[in-house]
């Protein structure tokens, strides 16, 4: 299947889908102002002149080419893109003020492409075991997924869990409103016409990610790019030497915490700077620029972002905000995640892994060579950028349902957005849950009908009941992992600095 | 930048436990036609009102969250903010009966102005020429229906 993959990504469409998402990504991420899951929103309408799997090419392209991207501005300009680069800061700064910038770039993007291609050979490995599955799933089991799910709303929600909940199971209300699923009759409508449609998941998520964003680039002053502290791009083959067992151990920590549903980018890149500055010989040259502490985080986060993807296509499981927005890309293309996708879209899940590959190597070929480029387009104000943007976002809310009613909900939720960052209320969970809520409306529904009312029904059935006691094991792991990585955030970027930033 | 303290979680908590009573009003009117007492559009409606109650009374008189720094920009920046948001609302209004291609010419002139401090005359040209960019890439290039007002 995946020698199918590869044909049909190497296919000359596909290549510049997969050209192009990179491409897009790597503006986003260099860029103030939108980040990748707002592009993604944005640019979902837009890529309905595609077919869905040229435009879920194109979307993942953007996603992981944003996180290098990010890694550009952490490295040049000590700005992480999220929260997980924050460790990439910590020593690629360092080496770029030292004139080492280009090695460190160099180190991120081959960390990226190694860590890319030992993920398609294990998700290779491991998509076939959760494919198997499949035809066991039933309306219980796809319940307790759901569920499954909704527990990573820990993972999203800081510190303040309670505010969490609350955030998605109004995400849960949202995605009520409109007709009910076994009456066809309007639903928290209260009469309005306008309502009778429900509220469209990518207005939400637009207004909800996009509109903050430019608003806080507004307040917030931007800083281009010194192309001073790049010097030669290339790795010299000391640092190709010092780098090689990082990237090795990055990858395997990014990708096997990947596969856990849920779990964050953020816990991999700071475990894997923990790990290597434990491991290494010269602990105390790191935070003054050792390029392991560049190599490591760098491979975990492509790794994981690898990975993330197979618990996104077999369970619907996102582990950050911008795979929550692919999620909503994916049903839109009516690609129900789950097992099934496996079986029944087997050709696209494989034709988007291989291009994931593919999209790889365009991130080493494309960037490094025209880092200067990038380097470039730093230098566009934002006066110029953000009313681009806005217009962005218009364009991204109506085109969705051709609906003005969906630009004011963007508007609507633009303003609930920049209020519940000032007031670090999390807003992911209200998304993700917004998206899954119709999903797990109609399993519970279903179950409910063929149990005839009994709730045993959950825990009769092994799969359904694994997956439940796989929600609380995790709801624990993630507790305890978020709690250490919490420590290790503000050791290193200090008290006001919170995951879910 | 100043730093603000304001009940934000608190008038969050209340507009919670409202928002879970008018799911449980609602749910209650669906209940009749559910096909089950736990099968139906009623049914995970009155369980979300149930819980948005619970969680905002927790919020509201138990839980108390650790006070944070909330900061807002300074008076002139404030007011750029919310111009723009004002705008952009008029402008999503005007599209309905203009078009796409006017209204953003014309909002694209005030938005550029207020983001980069520009002349006004390089304003205009910007935004004509933002405008015809997304036109041809939209509109012309990827075939894309917008609003069409009484001229294009």
């Amino acid at each position: 299947m995946l020698i199918n993959g590869f044909a049909q990504a190497l296919s000359p469409v596909n290549l510049g889908m997969a050209a192009i998402g990179t491409l897009i990504g790597t503006l986003v991420g260099v860029l103030p102002g939108l980040g990748s899951a707002s592009a993604i929103a944005i640019l979902i309408p837009v890529t309905s002149v595609l077919n869905s799997t040229q435009a879920i090419i194109m979307l993942a392209g953007i996603y992981y080419g944003a996180q290098y991207g990010g890694s550009t501005t952490s490295i040049l300009l000590n700005i992480p893109g999220e929260t997980a680069s924050i460790p990439t800061c910590l020593d690629g700064y360092p080496m770029a003020k030292q004139g080492k910038g280009g090695p460190a770039l160099g180190i991120s993007a081959i960390g990226s492409f190694v860590a890319g291609t030992l993920g398609v050979l294990g998700l290779t490995f491991f998509a076939p075991v959760f494919a198997e599955q499949a035809l066991k799933f039933g309306p219980p089991e796809y319940f307790a997924l759901m569920i499954l799910s909704f527990s990573i709303i820990v993972n999203f929600s800081g510190e303040f869990i309670i505010k969490g909940f609350i955030m998605g199971i109004f995400g849960y209300i949202l995605s009520m409103v409109g007709m009910g699923i076994t009456t066809g009759l309007p639903r928290l409508t209260f009469g309005n016409i306008a309502l009778a449609r429900g509220f469209d998941s990518i207005a939400v998520i637009i207004g909800l990610f996009a509109i903050p964003e430019v608003l806080k680039g507004m307040e917030e002053k931007t800083v281009a790019i010194s192309k001073e502290y790049i010097g030669s791009i290339y790795p010299g083959k000391q640092d190709l030497k010092k780098s090689f067992w990082p990237i090795i151990r990055g990858w395997a920590i990014g990708f096997f915490l990947g596969l856990l549903p849920g779990c964050s980018p953020v816990v991999s890149t700071f475990m894997s700077y923990d790990v290597e500055k434990k491991v290494s010989k010269h602990p105390e040259e790191f935070g003054h620029g050792a390029i392991e502490g560049v190599a490591g985080p760098e491979a975990a986060n492509n790794a994981n972002s690898q990975a993330g993807f197979i618990p996104l296509f077999s369970f619907g499981i996102p582990a950050s905000p911008a795979l929550a927005v692919l999620l909503a890309g994916l049903m839109i293309y009516g690609l129900q995640p789950g097992p099934m996708l496996f079986q029944q879209e087997g050709s696209f899940v494989w034709t988007v892994i291989a291009s994931m590959f593919i999209g790889n190597a365009m991130l080493v070929v494309f960037n490094l060579p025209f880092i200067g480029i990038w380097v470039r387009i730093t230098r566009i104000p934002y006066g110029i950028l953000g009313p681009v943007i806005l217009f962005l976002c218009v364009i991204g809310a109506y085109s969705s349902r051709n609906s003005l009613f969906d630009v004011y909900t963007m508007i609507i939720f633009g303003v609930i957005g920049y209020f519940m960052q000032k007031f670090k209320w999390p807003f992911v969970p209200l998304v993700l849950c917004n998206i899954l809520g119709p999903t797990l409306e109609r399993a519970w529904i279903q179950s409910m009908s063929m149990s005839r009312d009994s709730l045993l029904v959950f825990v009769q059935r092994p799969i359904s009941c694994g997956i439940l006691i796989l929600t609380v094991v995790l709801i624990f792991i993630s507790t305890k992992m978020t709690r250490r990585t919490k420590e290790l955030v503000v050791d290193a970027a200090g008290d006001d600095v919170r995951l879910t930033d | 930048m100043k730093s603000h303290k304001f009940g934000f979680d608190f008038a969050l908590g209340v507009i919670t436990v409202i928002i879970g009573i008018i799911c449980l009003i609602e749910s209650k009117r669906f209940f009749p036609i559910g096909s089950s007492f736990l099968a139906g559009d009623h049914a995970l409606l009155g369980l979300t009102g149930t819980a948005m109650i619970i969680l905002g009374l927790l919020l509201l008189f138990v839980i108390k969250p650790k006070s944070i720094k909330v900061v807002f920009p300074e008076k002139p920046v404030m007011i750029r903010l919310m111009t723009i948001l004002g705008i952009l609302s008029v402008y999503s209004v005007c599209i309905k009966y203009l078009g796409y291609v006017i209204p953003t010419v014309l909002f694209g002139i005030p938005l550029f102005r207020l983001f980069g401090g520009y002349k006004w005359l390089l304003c205009v040209a910007t935004s004509i020429i933002c405008t015809a960019g997304l036109y041809a890439l939209f509109i012309f290039g990827l075939g894309m229906s917008f609003p069409r007002g009484p001229f294009f």
